[in-house]
């Protein structure tokens, strides 16, 4: 979808290396710079393949960077920086997660490489932006994740406070999320350019990010002040939004979301206690949430009676919301997944081919893919300095040397 | 005031609740002319919708508290029936002069409605169609009742969340909802953009457990390239020790650290008083530390019982330590570090006056906010009249047979 964009990417871990990931998974020519020598600090992540602690086989690096061309430059020196600024010129976006202030440091912020190429749209993705009290402080994604709010609310509902600390989604959600927001503005402004006729700074700030997904109970509070604890006060039983909650079963969890009545008796049939279709005890979403003690048991008993799938296909079947809570190795043996053409095979010269997520979407005129592995360290520099920026072959050995690559 | 970077862009909006509302805010942040299409008889849901201390659902006619407009501002509505032939009829009447359709139905119901891609294509060849759901439009499961939670549940994120060794929990929030609506938006950003050069549009068959899944790629990759199905691990890190959430002073209160080098180490040591644990070689490299992190925990959260969660996180970053409470919602809500990056605008409300926001991330004082959020119908002068060229004698008639409505 992107093909003919150029991107380039100055940054570690995984704000800016996704975001620029999503652009490239869509066409987008992207020049992904590291640090000469010791590369992505995301190069050090789990999971290694194989359990082999190197840096071409962090599984969580070869999934952020398909599709990108990488280069390693150290812009602090004279020549990198040249280097960097004719990247930059020829450049339709520049994404980076450097802390406040190292840009410019560099002689590198906004104002300076609008100068140079002013159709230029600069992404900058921090912990807490460019301003504020904050700005100096350091992230990470248990920081962005419980900062944003979303750890209080993860989970919802505890019984034992003290000892049930607010939680981080598993993996580093928080990081991903910020990525995605970062491409929205940052495609936003791309495609304005078309009559702007100029590009844009954007300075995304990671805390805004994950504090956007309560963007609507934040506005309410500023109105009303009613605020929602973990626990004590009415306490809600499992589900008060969805009834059936959570379940152990057979052969793991499945997960219900029983919100409407007509969805209850159907699940009440399923369950052998139609009668309870009509009872004025779970007749509505809240009844069903204060009186559901009195039905756990018998839910629990069907579930531990069958597998995920058996239930999974039981209760949808009957247009009852569950689903299975999947394990890695459900998502890659599920039919539907593969009749949807979601997991891709990516080849890459250490691990062979692995199976990776692939497109979020059903694209019907296509427009992704992932056409190439992550790079290896410095694996296009010729590629880059040479056949794009007319460097002679001979010069990369003293650039080397000097530290610039 | 600079132009906005997709004035001129028009999106036909059947979307309701988040997954779609969601992604057609930033659209119209953006400056596009969103229309939303809502059924005359039953508006948006989150119209009316509020949260209450108990965690209910609680309906409020009081737009300063329902979630409409932090989720709506900027756009228009026109009411239309869309089980009436007339109704869809106009609807194909809107699309046609749309670059961009929205909707989050079930499978099926935009079909039925007339209003299937294939069917808006018809009247606009280029259309970039968004649709977001549970499990996509295609697959075995495409019919699957999905609610956010479902979709997570089944894309693995309940797996991977909980207590070490504990059950699956739930992410907060409308955590399936919005990132998908999310990343719905950047897909038609794209797509806007490759019409742009070719002249051809698509359907973006989006599905939120497929969101899901590659918002969770460590634990993916460790199956297909390891065999290994990863478990909840609390608020612990592959690597980085100590990594926890601290009990703090106050009613449920906590803060999160997390030292990712040596540096950050002693730096934390000395801010908790304990400089010698600096020099320990049990916890010399942040191998040693992540083995014996359970050690490294209770003196940790034996500094932070005695702070609020605020202090924890001033007086650790001052040291140069990441640390951050566990914001509660009211504290996001006041925090004066957004204030003074302008987080919070005002939306004028023709009923109230004006209604607290916030602005999206990375919009600044001169873009954030395009307008306020419309009340129900309220474009439907603009919409039918203006845009569709009808005459008032013909919505008059549609407003008999109750097509449309009249604003409120």
């Amino acid at each position: 979808m992107l093909s003919g964009l150029r991107i380039v990417e100055y940054g570690e871990g995984i704000t800016a290396p996704a975001c620029a990931k999503y652009l490239a998974d869509l066409g987008a020519d992207v020049v992904k710079i590291e640090p000469p020598g010791r590369g992505d600090a995301a190069r050090r992540r789990e999971p290694f393949f194989h359990d082999c602690a190197d840096e071409e086989c962090s599984g969580l690096f070869l999934y952020l960077n398909t599709n990108k061309s990488g280069i390693t430059l150290d812009p602090s020196t004279a020549t990198g920086r040249a280097i960097f600024l004719e990247l930059v010129k020829s450049a339709d976006a520049l994404i980076e997660n450097h802390p406040p202030g190292h840009m410019k440091s560099l002689g590198m912020g906004y104002p300076a490489l609008k100068k140079v190429n002013p159709l230029l749209v600069m992404t900058s993705i921090t912990p807490f932006g460019q301003t504020g009290p904050y700005r100096k402080y350091k992230g990470s994604d248990l920081i962005a994740f419980h900062m944003g709010g979303i750890g209080m609310d993860t989970p919802e509902e505890v019984e034992d406070a003290p000892n049930e600390p607010p939680l981080r989604g598993g993996g580093s959600q928080g990081h991903f999320l910020a990525a995605v927001t970062a491409g929205i503005a940052t495609m936003g402004l791309l495609f304005g350019r078309h009559q702007t006729g100029k590009g844009g700074y954007l300075d995304i700030s990671e805390y805004e990010c994950l504090a956007d997904n309560t963007r609507h109970r934040a506005a309410q509070y500023l109105s009303d002040g009613v605020v929602q604890r973990r626990s004590g006060g009415e306490a809600q039983k499992p589900g008060h939004f969805g009834a059936g909650g959570l379940q152990p079963c057979k052969d793991g969890y499945v997960q219900f979301h029983v919100a409407e009545t007509h969805m209850w008796r159907a699940f009440a049939r399923i369950l052998g206690k139609p009668e309870w279709g009509d009872d004025k005890r779970f007749a509505e979403r809240y009844a069903r949430s204060a009186n559901w003690s009195l039905a756990e048991p018998v839910l629990r008993a069907y579930t531990m009676a069958h597998t995920k799938e058996e239930i999974v296909r039981e209760c949808q079947g009957a247009r009852v919301p569950c689903a299975p809570v999947s394990q890695p190795r459900d998502l890659l043996a599920s039919r539907h997944l593969r009749e949807r053409g979601f997991f891709v095979e990516v080849d890459h010269p250490m691990t062979g081919k692995v199976a990776y997520p692939g497109a979020p979407a059903a694209l019907s005129e296509g427009g992704w893919a992932i056409r190439r592995p992550a790079p290896l360290l410095g694996q296009h520099n010729e590629d880059i300095l040479v056949g794009r920026l007319g460097y002679a072959k001979d010069d990369l050995p003293k650039l080397k040397a000097a530290g610039v690559i | 005031m600079p132009r906005l970077p997709l004035k001129g862009i028009r999106v036909a909006d059947f979307s309701q609740v988040f997954a779609g509302p969601a992604a057609t805010l930033w659209m119209a942040a953006l400056g596009t002319d969103v229309i939303k299409i809502e059924n005359p008889a039953h508006p948006d849901n989150v119209r009316r919708a509020s949260l209450g201390a108990d965690r209910k659902y609680r309906y409020t006619e009081d737009p300063r508290i329902s979630w409409f407009s932090p989720l709506n501002f900027g756009k228009k509505s026109c009411t239309l029936d869309l089980k009436t032939p007339e109704g869809q009829s106009r609807a194909r009447d809107i699309i046609s002069v749309c670059d961009v359709v929205v909707e989050n139905f079930a499978t099926g119901v935009m079909e039925r409605f007339g209003l299937g891609y294939d069917q808006v294509r018809r009247v606009r060849p280029d259309v970039v169609m968004l649709s977001v759901s549970g499990f996509g439009r295609t697959g075995p499961d495409r019919d699957f009742v999905a609610y956010a939670t479902i979709a997570t549940a089944f894309g693995g994120l309940n797996g991977l969340t909980g207590y070490e060794g504990g059950e699956p929990k739930i992410i907060g929030g409308a955590w399936g909802d919005l990132l998908a609506a999310k990343t719905g938006a950047l897909l038609t950003l794209a797509a806007l953009e490759r019409r742009w050069r070719t002249g051809r549009g698509q359907h973006i068959d989006l599905s939120m457990s497929q969101v899901m899944i590659g918002l969770a790629p460590e634990a993916v990759l460790d199956f297909t390239m390891n065999g290994r199905n990863r478990g909840p691990r609390g608020n612990r890190d592959d690597i980085m020790a100590p990594h926890n959430a601290y009990p703090c002073k106050g009613d449920d209160a906590w803060a999160v650290v997390a030292v990712g080098n040596d540096r950050e180490w002693a730096a934390l040591c000395k801010a908790i008083g304990r400089p010698e644990m600096a020099k320990e070689p049990r916890f010399a490299d942040q191998r040693q530390r992540w083995l014996r992190q359970a050690e490294i925990d209770p003196v940790v959260a034996a500094w932070t019982r005695e702070r609020t969660s605020q202090e924890v996180m001033d007086t650790l970053q001052k040291a140069g330590v990441p640390a951050a409470r566990s914001s509660k919602l009211e504290e996001v809500a006041t925090d004066p570090h957004l204030k003074a990056r302008g987080y919070f605008v005002e939306l004028p409300d023709f009923r109230v006056g004006k209604v607290t926001a916030l602005r999206l991330p990375g919009t600044t004082d001169a873009n954030s906010v395009n307008g306020p959020a419309p009340n129900i119908g309220e474009h439907n002068g603009y919409v039918l009249e203006g845009v569709l060229g009808l005459t008032a004698a013909d919505v008059e008639a549609l407003k008999a047979k109750g097509v449309t409505a009249s604003a409120v």
